[in-house]
């Protein structure tokens, strides 16, 4: 059957374009995570100003979270004793070793890396194993492209980030690029269902017609995986350099796209296309012989089936159970991992049974249609509703697009604000006061004793894990630890407390939620062993409780204490209070008047800590950004392969009317109204699915029935539902109508 | 039924014993042939003829395994095809079945040669290069072996279901309105052609036609009439056919009785 289906293809290959960019797309997406994974484990990156270096030592940010088995990379720099040096350099085969300290001051008796020149006959591979085995615990060696991290080690943390989010990526580029080469093959079987049919009357087994079609996507496939390559590692560096530019991947990591991850991308891509047309397949094995004498070529009526039905009924009850369980989750933290799938599972369970919807909408929507388009908009109307089946075939894609793009983009959007809300609502500053070289108790007291100012706190931030007393496995995340000025504190962190004194915030102190603390155990009084962010251990003992919502997972420390474990080593901001009896620009005023002598200090408003926060968010948007791209464009293929090949398969319907007296001009009129008419019942039904996803994130996140977003995002992707739909029926319907009437009513 | 069978010609090429075929659910069930028996001998030409909706393609459906019957048996050279499943079924057709259908016989994306050797190639039989230059000489399509459908004329094409038909040398093979889509002359060449591979290599062939002139080719035309058999006519002649077709109501309206005929070879 392999040479029927090439002969096949290379025949129809105009007939095989949507399934071949259906597979070249999802090929080239999963070659591209397959290379963000291998760069995200490699963590390759340019060496910089280590670039002399043969080996570089220094301190190791993983840590082993405890009952996890998993190692965590921390948010700090983990810095190595400085004794190493000398150690490092009395080593046999190393020429020279130098303490190195980058940027910000390392605490007395640390440097940040030790960095080492081979010998010049020494072997540099074996000398970084020998250095890595007589390395103390809690210091790594790095070389070749890795010696880079010594200098960036929060590039492991976003590599972190780079492989989950590669793994995401790569499992919805198979589930879509499964479903959308099922549909793009569906389509073409439907479009040779004579064909085949012929086929099968004239000996061909059913396992043969489904051969075949395996036959044609296996070849197809080969080519498209193979033709992905190159784009596929293009897509990879540019998400890659998005994920840069969004600061969630450290600058100078390099991509990296090997034959191994290469050879599992083609294979997976391969496989998932043959998931598609094992679909199809069945399909095609199902069609009677007889079809093959049916007299004319018209497509066969295909009212949706009850298997259909079903699984339409199936996906909607998962996506309302999805839904359901985003509205009713304890966190709103974790609304997006069940939210945005069921904006996505209810979309196309509502695309599978639209079918039965079409009609009734397109029995309402004639009205308002006719009117405003006159005769053309009456043919249309007529026509859509004769072949219904036709319409609804169009209408399925245009729900997927609106749906998913609308809902993702809109609890994106909701997200963002919730999350602002959050931050806004846990610290109540008016005014930020930056100073680069550390703030000094001095400065934070003569801003305190500025007039209008009721409260001024330094301030820190880092994360860590706890160590003592043990967690509960579920938490992967790292503890929230915030530094502040106990004096302050009431003015700048809303909380309440309920136990303890926070004025006793000072050295090796903490305060934590209430709520926390019960599940934990611990009370005031109690300690607690804290891995801090540069990876060493310091007990704190809990000297406040305080109440806040459950997921609001912070440690309260003294500033000085937290900045300690910080890879600045130093406070560099202070938050100040207004009390409200000066306008916050006049206070900001006063404050840089009265800081004017000192070097590197800076006031800003509140919307800067808002800004530096909103950039940190950025990860999950940009991710979002390129799921709903790869959506939009599957469902873009799918929209226009439907609609251009219904319309092209009406040649001799058009040709017809227009020997009946219509010219070419009402031709083309009817086809923008039936095009209209598709769009509109897919926006109405896309929008049904958003809107009751959005609700239900939008009461889970943020305890609200509105979601937030702009309204330009919903006139954007509704308009280009719209666009594409004219444009996919107009196009081809031009082509289809350039030969005389005579010429295409012949035809067939 | 051991009466019935008796009835029935087990020497024939293709036997239909008590086959009835209804469509759609039980309640509004459509009767489309009602109890039929007949027997197609071998190396004979039948034509089969009725009114639209007389039942002639369902009885061909059926007796070709393309359609099960409702009930009743269906002997294909000897063997009941009731019992075989959809992959039995398409492997008997290629093996022992030619079909010429009224049109869309070929698959588009294949030279004239290699349509001629699909059901080969389907079955996995290497193909004789004397059988295939000797059946497209035959049919006259010597030189066209490297063309594709869409370059042939509605004949040609025609031609080319023919020799596809005869290339696996089938005990059976059945046309479906053959000549439905060509012109007059055009028809009456492919009619020629298949009368003489009845006459030259014995094949036996079952047409089903509501063309009088067509049906004047065969050797037997067998009536049908709301799904029963109604009269048979040997060695027919076009106004035989034509004034039975009439009798059977078939064209009270249309007046298309006078269809031009040939004398009896």
């Amino acid at each position: 059957m392999i040479r029927l289906a090439a002969r096949t293809l290379r025949f129809r290959a105009g007939g095989f374009l949507a399934a071949f960019l259906a597979m070249l797309l999802g090929a080239a997406m999963v070659m591209a995570c397959g290379g963000l994974m291998e760069t995200g484990v490699r963590t390759s990156m340019e060496a910089g100003r280590l670039a002399d270096a043969d080996v570089v030592v220094t301190g190791d940010p993983g840590f082993d979270v405890p009952n996890m088995g998993y190692t965590a990379v921390l948010t700090e720099r983990v810095r190595v004793e400085a004794d190493l040096v000398d150690s490092i350099g009395a080593m046999p085969g190393v020429a020279e070793a130098t303490g190195r300290v980058f940027d910000d001051p390392a605490p007395p008796g640390t440097v940040d890396a030790v960095v080492v020149v081979a010998a010049p006959d020494a072997d540099v591979d074996r000398l970084h194993e020998d250095i890595e085995a007589a390395l103390p615990e809690g210091a790594v060696a790095y070389a070749g492209d890795r010696r880079g991290l010594a200098e960036r080690p929060e590039a492991l943390t976003g590599s972190e980030a780079l492989v989950s989010l590669a793994g995401v990526f790569g499992a919805m580029a198979l589930m879509v690029s499964l479903f959308g080469v099922a549909s793009m093959l569906a389509l073409s079987v439907r479009q040779r269902h004579r064909e085949l049919a012929l086929l099968r009357a004239v000996g061909g087994t059913p396992g043969q017609v489904r051969s075949l079609v395996l036959g044609e996507t296996l070849i197809l496939a080969t080519v498209a995986a193979l033709v992905a390559v190159l784009p596929g590692r293009w897509l990879g560096a540019f998400i890659l350099q998005g994920l840069i530019d969004a600061e969630v991947v450290t600058e100078g990591v390099r991509f990296h796209l090997g034959w191994i991850p290469t050879l599992i991308a083609v294979a997976s891509a391969l496989l998932a296309a043959l998931g598609g047309a094992y679909v199809a397949g069945r399909r095609a094995a199902g069609i009677r012989p007889t079809q093959a004498l049916a007299d004319a070529g018209l497509p066969e009526r295909r009212p949706i089936g009850v298997g259909g039905v079903l699984v339409g009924v199936c996906l909607l009850a998962g996506g309302t159970a999805l839904a359901i369980v985003t509205m009713t989750a304890l966190s709103g933290l974790y609304a997006s991992a069940t939210g945005m799938p069921a904006a996505v599972v209810w979309a196309i369970g509502l695309a599978a049974i639209s079918p039965l919807l079409t009609r009734p909408l397109a029995a309402v929507l004639q009205w308002p249609l006719r009117a405003l388009t006159g005769q053309p908009g009456r043919l249309a109307m007529l026509n859509a509703r004769a072949s219904i089946d036709r319409t609804a075939a169009v209408v399925a894609p245009v729900v997927v697009l609106c749906g998913t793009a609308t809902g993702v983009l809109y609890m994106q959007s909701t997200d963002r604000e919730a999350a602002l809300q959050a931050y806004a609502d846990g610290l109540k500053p008016d005014v930020i006061v930056t100073a680069e070289q550390g703030v000094t108790p001095e400065l934070r007291e003569r801003i305190s004793a500025i007039p209008g100012v009721s409260g001024a706190s330094d301030y820190a931030r880092s994360a860590g894990y706890l160590e003592q007393p043990p967690e509960d496995s579920y938490r992967w995340d790292a503890w929230s630890l915030q530094g502040v000025t106990p004096e302050g504190i009431g003015a700048i962190v809303p909380i309440t407390v309920t136990h303890g004194n926070v004025a006793d915030l000072h050295g090796d102190a903490v305060a934590l939620n209430a709520l926390e603390a019960a599940e934990l155990g611990v009370d005031v009084g109690d300690s607690l062993a804290v891995r801090m962010g540069d990876n060493r251990s310091r007990d704190l003992e809990v000297v406040a409780l305080f109440a806040a919502d459950d997921d609001y997972d912070t440690m309260v420390l003294a500033a000085d204490v937290l900045a300690e474990h910080t890879t600045a080593g130093r406070v560099t901001s202070v938050l100040v209070a207004a009390d409200g009896t000066v306008p916050v620009d006049e206070l900001m005023a006063e404050i840089a008047n009265r800081t004017a002598g000192l070097s590197g200090v800076a006031v800003h408003d509140r919307e800067a800590l808002f800004t530096m926060f909103a950039e940190t968010q950025r990860t999950q948007h940009f991710a979002t950004y390129v799921i709903v791209a790869m959506i939009v464009a599957y469902s873009a293929i799918s929209v226009v392969n439907a609609l251009a090949s219904s319309t092209v398969a009406r040649r001799r319907e058009f040709g017809l009317q227009r020997l009946t007296g219509s010219t070419r001009a009402q031709v083309l009129r009817m086809l923008t109204v039936e095009g209209l008419l598709t769009a509109l019942i897919g926006i109405i039904l896309g929008s049904l699915s958003a809107g009751v996803t959005t609700v239900a994130f939008s009461v889970g996140r943020a305890d609200t029935l509105f979601p937030s977003g702009s309204p330009v995002v919903y006139a954007a992707v509704a308009g280009f539902a719209v666009a594409l739909s004219l444009l996919a029926t107009l196009l081809p319907g031009w082509w289809a109508t350039r030969h005389r009437p005579v010429q295409a009513a012949a035809a067939m | 039924m051991p009466v019935l069978e008796a009835t029935v010609d087990r020497a024939a090429a293709v036997a239909l014993t008590n086959v009835s075929k209804t469509y759609g659910r039980p309640r509004r069930a459509v009767t489309a042939l009602d109890a039929v028996t007949i027997g197609f001998a071998r190396g004979a030409f039948t034509a089969v003829m009725g009114p639209s909706g007389s039942g002639k393609s369902t009885l061909l459906h059926c007796a070709a395994g393309l359609d099960r019957a409702t009930s009743g048996a269906v002997h294909l050279d000897g063997q009941d095809i009731g019992g075989l499943d959809e992959k039995q079924l398409a492997m008997l057709r290629r093996d022992r079945i030619g079909f010429i259908f009224q049109a869309f016989n070929l698959l588009p994306a294949l030279t004239v040669t290699q349509n001629v050797l699909l059901p080969l190639e389907l079955a996995g039989r290497r193909p004789d290069r004397g059988r295939l230059s000797e059946i497209l000489h035959r049919v006259s399509l010597g030189e066209r072996g490297r063309h594709r459908p869409a370059e042939l004329s509605g004949g040609q094409q025609q031609r080319v279901a023919i020799a596809r038909a005869l290339i696996t040398e089938p005990a059976v093979v059945f046309a479906d309105e053959p000549t439905g889509a060509l012109d007059t002359r055009t028809a009456r060449d492919v009619l020629t052609l298949l009368r003489e591979t009845v006459q030259d290599a014995g094949q036996t062939i079952v047409m089903v036609t509501h063309d009088p002139a067509a049906a004047s080719y065969a050797d037997r035309v067998v009536f049908l009439a709301d799904g029963r058999l109604a009269g048979e006519i040997r060695e027919p002649t076009a106004e035989a056919v034509a004034e039975q077709m009439t009798r059977l109501g078939a064209w009270a309206d249309d007046g298309r009785g006078g269809v031009g005929s040939r004398g009896r070879r």
